[in-house]
């Protein structure tokens, strides 16, 4: 019910941005489309994200300020006269399994320093012969998979360093914006990459 | 300001070219699609810089359009590379 | 010169050299998944700037609003797109540049395809 709440709210400022016009007319015709949108459209099913304000505002703060030093980083690296890049592909296993907390983390990936995700995955336990379903960020059943995003930096240093920052940024991510579960789920430590074959406490038999 | 604007439109210009140079160049489907996507975006800069120089407002919705024309047909078209392949 | 027509001269010099950044970037990284980088953040950020400069111009308020909604979607929508052709120019095997150090996702399990 919150959610489609907040879509409504969200589409009638979008209409109401679109048109430049605040009169009540004008609103009231967006509260009234967004309304029907969001009964023929209803959103899919989401956890509750907890949002914290505080937290919104240094998430953005430090956002805005990644933002800047990414773009002269790459500035520096474009006017080099002689391009020298150490590209690679880095596995970032993350924490906390919403499906969210991903997409806001990958996003953050794509807009700050010379990152960029290339593609998410459910973290595979080795060979075992129960996968999770395609496509799902967390199986109903009790058993939740946290993602691993694939993350393409322009240079790489150290791996450590990308999966650490990868760590560093998903916990801003999460204490502005992650469920309960998820601000659980970060109190862990970090996950450790590759992953072992059979991790403690889930039965298979390897394939 | 109007020297500023200008000096802008010199500047966007100049990024225009070497981005048809990859567009022309690119040896993949991807390369194209991404100087088309950056092309749309400097022509979105050029509308905004245009509102700034007259401060008139009546090409401001021909720049929302052509942000999200821009946004559908990068999605649209990494969708079919990644089904077909390129 | 009012103060805001000084700040806004100098958005749209700074978001202009941004763009002209994605474009040369664009033409001299070797690989696709470093031009990518260079096509999608700076230009991000030109028209940030650029939109914020012609916000402190424009005498309309329902043009600053169409700007204010272009900001919001270009923020929404540039990561996304860079992600998406990303991921399908890595899917279709277009080939990584030979300088690359390190790379995990080719020992990952492949994806799932959807219908």
């Amino acid at each position: 019910m919150m959610t489609r709440l907040l879509m409504i709210l969200w589409l009638s400022a979008v209409w109401v941005l679109l048109w430049g016009d605040l009169s009540p007319g004008n609103a009231l015709a967006g509260v009234l489309l967004a309304s029907i949108l969001v009964l023929l459209f209803p959103p899919g099913t989401e956890r509750h994200a907890g949002v914290h304000p505080v937290a919104v505002i240094r998430f953005g703060l430090w956002f805005a300020k990644a933002l800047v030093i990414s773009n002269l980083s790459v500035a520096r690296e474009v006017m080099r006269p002689k391009i020298k890049l150490e590209q690679g592909i880095v596995a970032v296993p993350l924490r906390a399994c919403s499906p969210l907390v991903a997409a806001f983390v990958a996003n953050a990936i794509t807009l700050t320093p010379g990152t960029l995700t290339v593609d998410v995955r459910p973290q595979a336990f080795g060979k075992i012969g129960t996968e999770p379903p395609a496509g799902h960020l967390q199986v109903r059943n009790g058993v939740a998979v946290p993602p691993v995003l694939y993350v393409h930096c322009l240079k790489v240093g150290d791996p450590e360093q990308v999966r650490a920052d990868g760590l560093a940024l998903e916990k801003y991510v999460v204490n502005a914006f992650g469920s309960p579960e998820d601000r659980q789920a970060i109190l862990q430590p970090p996950p450790i990459w590759p992953p072992l074959e059979n991790p403690s406490g889930r039965e298979g038999s390897p394939a | 300001m109007i020297l500023v604007t200008n000096l802008g439109f010199v500047l966007l210009s100049l990024g225009a070219l070497f981005t048809l140079a990859r567009l022309v160049q690119g040896p993949s489907l991807a390369d194209r699609v991404v100087a088309t996507d950056l092309l749309l975006t400097l022509l979105v800069m050029g509308i905004a810089v245009l509102s700034a120089r007259t401060g008139e407002s009546t090409y401001l919705i021909v720049m929302v359009i052509v942000a999200m024309v821009g946004f559908f047909g990068t999605a649209m078209v990494a969708r079919f590379i990644e089904r077909r392949g390129a | 010169m009012s103060i805001s027509t000084v700040i806004s001269a100098a958005l749209i010099l700074v978001g202009c050299a941004l763009g002209l950044l994605g474009g040369v970037g664009l033409y001299r990284f070797p690989d696709v998944l470093g031009r990518m980088h260079a096509a999608t953040k700076p230009p991000t950020l030109g028209l940030v700037l650029v939109a914020v400069a012609a916000i402190l111009r424009v005498d309309q308020l329902a043009g600053a609003t169409l700007l204010v909604l272009v900001i919001l979607l270009q923020f929404l929508t540039a990561p996304v797109g860079a992600h998406m052709v990303a991921r399908a120019s890595y899917e279709s095997g277009d080939q990584l540049d030979e300088a690359t150090v390190i790379d995990d996702l080719s020992q990952a399990e492949p994806p799932e395809q959807f219908p």
